[in-house]
């Protein structure tokens, strides 16, 4: 489980370079997340779009990520695919994520 | 793992393995490779390895309490219009007997209490059907279906 971070147009994003985030590697996906977020920055993009498969633990690690946060703190999500994206809308995480179609069009806003 | 493609069209995979996080992604990444190339494959679009590995995770996680070294056998059988899958396991029966009902999570939290689980039987009840789960003294049996959307001809 690697994750690679970048800045476009001045905004955070955390690319994930795996095409599955489940069960077998939340809690790394868990310990990465906690080294790239920095406390200071108030807003970070996480790129899905590698990302063909997600199960439930893996969406309670992205709720983890954005619980390391400070108050405040915006994680937001680009790029998803469809499986994963249903995973979103099923238990209505969508709700509690800015989603964006891309990296692009979140480091726009 | 074993294949077999059976006379009215459907596959059939049976396979075992160990109540091991990295087993069961093992066992779903083998799966894929089974099905790629073959007519009766799930569109993409499909959730079934959702719910396998939502079910797979649940008996790892509650039957074998995290441990490894239980053994868990997956029947799958991909139909035209419906996957059926039974689960066995050895490990610890269901807490009240039944599988939990599923119920949606409470999003309306602060940040810092929403939850970071409890949504595999809420998801694993949305996208099945005729859920069976029985418990014989040794072994638990959970059997489901998935409805298959037709795959549009090309």
């Amino acid at each position: 489980m690697q994750l690679t971070t970048h800045l476009q147009d001045g905004v955070d994003i955390i690319t994930v370079d795996a095409t599955r985030i489940d069960a077998a590697v939340a809690i790394q996906f868990k310990d990465r997340m906690r080294e790239v977020l920095g406390t200071d920055k108030p807003r970070y993009v996480l790129d899905l779009h590698q990302v063909e498969f997600i199960d439930s633990s893996g969406l309670g690690a992205i709720v983890a990520g954005m619980k390391l946060l400070p108050k405040g703190g915006k994680l937001e999500l680009a790029g998803l695919r469809p499986a994963v994206d249903k995973v979103f809308r099923m238990t209505r995480m969508d709700s509690i994520f800015a989603i964006h179609p891309s990296v692009e069009a979140a480091a726009s806003i | 793992m074993q294949a077999e493609r059976l006379d009215d069209g459907a596959f059939l995979i049976s396979c075992r393995m160990d109540s091991t996080p990295d087993d069961v992604q093992t066992t779903l990444l083998d799966i894929n490779d089974l099905l790629q190339g073959e007519e009766i494959a799930p569109p993409p679009d499909c959730t079934w390895e959702l719910v396998v590995a939502e079910v797979l995770n649940n008996i790892v996680e509650h039957a074998y309490q995290d441990r490894a070294g239980g053994d868990i056998l997956l029947k799958l059988r991909f139909g035209h219009d419906r996957l059926t899958v039974e689960f066995t396991d050895f490990g610890l029966p269901m807490p009240s007997g039944a599988p939990p009902t599923g119920a949606p999570a409470n999003l309306d939290v602060p940040v810092e209490d929403l939850p970071e689980g409890g949504f595999g039987w809420f998801l694993i009840r949305s996208l099945t059907e005729n859920l069976n789960y029985c418990h014989d003294g040794r072994r638990n049996l959970l059997t489901l279906a998935i409805p298959i959307s037709p795959r549009t001809p090309l």
